[in-house]
């Protein structure tokens, strides 16, 4: 039981580092957390089961067996090299840092423009009531240690540096009573409004752990309403698989259902067959590309990880002879890459209490630390996952491409209903859609959005029934393009042609994205129906 | 011409259409942002479908400006890639000098420009990664003797240091300029090419509307 409980450390460790250090902490805000926190850490029967949940992605490999040592000797590799890291990534308290990370990103994901009000209107009546009732708590200090053991895991037994020295930070406010002045801090709004969003995100990561363990059938459209909006980034990974109908809905399923497919994978990988042909043009074409996928986020270079690229792309082009290997494959399988690895990383810190795990990034993970066993597992859902995904659009990369001039063009009639202007500036300027949206359609926006903005995307798209990376996908292209209407109705020929090859999209966000998904939305229920006539 | 010099998009006199085309990973779109921007990017990533870049240079006291679309290399595009072949008046069948089978494609490339472009397209032959000359693998006399039999112009240069990526540009364009020239003057009575719809550009320069205005000038 002890070990289940800093499942939820997760989300508890980066809220206290945010709260007590960055913003200096006071009485009030440790009150209103602590008792958030009491609040969400109660209920203890859901969390063994959510582990459960989670012990059917990695099956025998690391939740199966709850003792740890079993877990270092099925995995050594992995075990062996994760403690030295501690001594060389220097103090501890850097590992808080770097674990607010997710939380930070994640705390933007969930806030919507119009919740964002919402939660400003409700923070004041809720908060100020809190402010008084929870001073009691917050005097009683000689509670604290026990309280944080509680709530924070054994990960944090150790007092860090950082901590001590915010004790005395957080009994000053419990002696001077200002709730008047409080109330119109900004500081304090602000820290307010984070301990909100964090709530919020809190209430989230419950109501899907709920969905994903307390039932033995998960409710597969209870799972894409949740999923709609965004999933919490550690429950991501089984998630998606369940949405892709990779993972059974029925959980005594599950742990068989991996155990075949991951098998059948390394066979595939494995026979002598597909090494002994190998299709020279392919195979050579895949590696020039994987060469040159993501090129600017690190974990792309490493050979080990363009070793697996390649294997799952070859593969998956052998197994799929009509299409085969087509340029931007190799763009749609990085999101389930790097998703499934940071998962599978994230299953190992309660195994193995080491609150380094949780430094690692993309930016700083070295793969050769995993060893080729677990790889090939990351490898295997990769594959059938993104095998799921391309069977929605298959028509894309088959010979000339039919699906993807299909959708350009019921992209551009989709344009004429919505903004007729802006298709008579592209005919004055004879612009053609499939000079800029081939793209989009091809590498369903990767070039066009960050892979972060992307991983988000993609949570509302595998939400969609049937999968959105078809046709939700084009009303996400016309809000797309739309952003951008009054700009391009202004440019001539070649300013258009260029701003489309490069849409200033750097300084965006899940709220930017989560408004284009909105516009989407609204756009495929009232055009919906008028789909045959569009076509 | 004159009362529009504030206006860059009018700031030419001629307004050709290149295609730049060639297997995969042969350095086409380094070659372009070499050419268009003074630009080497190693991290680029692949060209999916076709890219577009110009860049407005002065041939025989003439501003020419050169609208050039880079194409995806692999096979599976080119049902895409060959519409943008229409109405091109240059081609650039780009090589890496230290990969064979990039050699051997260009008659392939030839034989796709042949089918889907017009028939007085001028072509170039350019041998990529000049650089890289301690790993040739395709001898020079070898892709100049071809683009003799086939004639066509031959440069060997290299985006990654610059050496020959103007030049090889401005010898095609200086040969479609004269091409041109020389048509015009055979067909001086036939109307010139009709205004075009996306991917077809014509050989006129935009907009339509100064299109009689700018023919008077160059004829």
């Amino acid at each position: 039981m002890g070990k289940k409980k800093q499942e939820m450390s997760q989300v508890y460790n980066s809220n206290n580092e945010f709260i007590f250090g960055e913003k200096g902490g006071k009485g009030k805000n440790l009150s209103t957390f602590l008792k958030n926190l009491s609040l969400t850490t109660s209920p203890s029967q859901p969390q063994s089961e959510f582990n459960e949940a989670n012990s059917n992605i990695y099956g025998s490999l690391s939740y199966s067996n709850p003792n740890t040592n079993e877990i270092s000797r099925s995995n050594p590799s992995l075990a062996r090299r994760a403690s030295p890291k501690r001594s060389l990534s220097g103090p501890t308290n850097m590992s808080f840092a770097h674990s607010l990370t997710p939380t930070a990103s994640e705390a933007l994901r969930t806030n919507s423009p119009t919740r964002t009000k919402r939660v400003v209107s409700a923070k004041y009546a809720d908060l100020d009531d809190d402010w008084d009732a929870n001073f009691d708590d917050a005097r009683v200090d000689t509670d604290m240690p026990s309280v944080r053991r509680e709530g924070f895991g054994n990960t944090f037994l150790d007092p860090s540096p950082m901590l001590d020295s915010l004790y005395p930070d957080l009994t000053i406010p419990a002696g001077t009573k200002e709730p008047v002045k409080d109330s119109i801090d900004l500081e304090d709004m602000k820290i307010k409004l984070e301990i909100n969003k964090l709530n919020q995100l809190n209430t989230k990561f419950l109501k899907f752990k709920a969905l994903l363990t307390q039932s033995s059938n998960i409710n597969l459209q209870e799972l894409r309403k949740l999923s709609w909006n965004g999933i919490p980034s550690n429950l991501r990974a089984i998630s998606w698989q369940i949405l892709l109908g990779y993972l059974p809905t029925n959980k005594s399923r599950q742990s068989a259902t991996l155990k075949i497919k991951r098998q059948e994978y390394l066979d595939g990988i494995n026979s002598s067959s597909l090494n002994l042909n190998r299709d020279k043009q392919i195979y050579h074409q895949i590696k020039i590309d994987v060469k040159r996928t993501n090129p600017t986020v690190k974990l792309y270079g490493h050979p080990e990880v363009q070793k697996s690229l390649r294997k799952i792309l070859y593969f998956w082009a052998i197994r799929h002879p009509a299409s085969g290997y087509v340029q931007g494959i190799n763009d749609l399988v990085t999101p389930f890459f790097q998703i499934f690895l940071t998962n599978y990383i994230w299953q190992l810190q309660p195994l193995l209490n080491d609150p380094q795990l949780f430094n690692y990034n993309l930016h700083n993970l070295d793969p050769t630390q995993i060893s080729s066993r677990v790889l090939s597992i990351i490898e295997a859902d990769t594959y059938w996952c993104l095998s799921r995904l391309l069977e929605t659009i298959t028509d894309n990369y088959i010979h000339q491409q039919p699906g993807i001039l299909k959708q350009v063009s019921d992209l551009k009639n989709l344009i004429s209903k919505i903004d007729i202007d802006l298709i008579h500036h592209f005919e004055q300027e004879n612009i053609e859609f499939l000079q800029f949206a081939f793209r989009w359609m091809n590498c369903l926006l990767m070039r066009e959005l960050s892979i972060d903005l992307i991983i988000r995307m993609w949570d509302t798209y595998l939400s969609e029934s049937p999968l959105g990376f078809s046709n939700f996908h084009i009303y996400v292209c016309a809000a797309f393009l739309i952003k951008f209407s009054s700009d391009l109705k202004q440019k001539d020929f070649q300013e258009i042609i260029l701003f489309l090859q490069n849409p200033p999209t750097s300084h965006w966000t899940d709220k930017d994205i989560e408004l284009m998904l909105s516009e989407a939305f609204i756009w495929s229920s009232l055009y919906k129906n008028a789909s045959a006539h569009l076509r | 011409m004159v009362d529009n010099t504030d206006d860059y998009s009018y700031d030419y006199e001629y307004l050709y259409k290149i295609v730049l085309i060639g297997d995969s990973g042969v350095g086409k779109s380094n070659l372009l942002s070499r050419f268009t921007r003074d630009e080497f990017n190693l991290d680029s990533r692949s060209t999916i479908g076709v890219e577009f870049a110009t860049r407005t240079l002065e041939i025989d006291g003439k501003r020419v400006k050169a609208q050039i679309w880079d194409t995806a290399g692999q096979e599976r595009y080119r049902a895409i890639t060959s519409a943008y072949y229409r109405g091109a008046v240059g081609a650039l069948i780009v090589y890496d000098i230290s990969k064979t089978e990039s050699y051997e494609s260009v008659s392939r490339w030839l034989k796709e420009l042949k089918e889907h472009a017009d028939a007085n397209i001028v072509i170039e032959l350019v041998g990529n990664k000049s650089d890289l000359d301690h790993l040739r693998a395709v001898p020079t006399d070898e892709a100049k003797n071809f683009a003799n039999e086939n004639s066509l112009l031959f440069t060997e240069a290299s985006a990654l240091n610059s050496d020959n990526v103007d030049l090889s540009f401005h010898q095609l364009l200086k040969n479609i300029y004269e091409m041109i020239s020389k048509h015009q003057l055979e067909t001086d009575d036939q109307p010139s090419a009709k205004p075009s719809s996306g991917a077809t550009i014509s050989l006129t320069p935009v907009p339509q509307e100064k299109k009689s205005k700018n023919n008077a000038n160059c004829c």
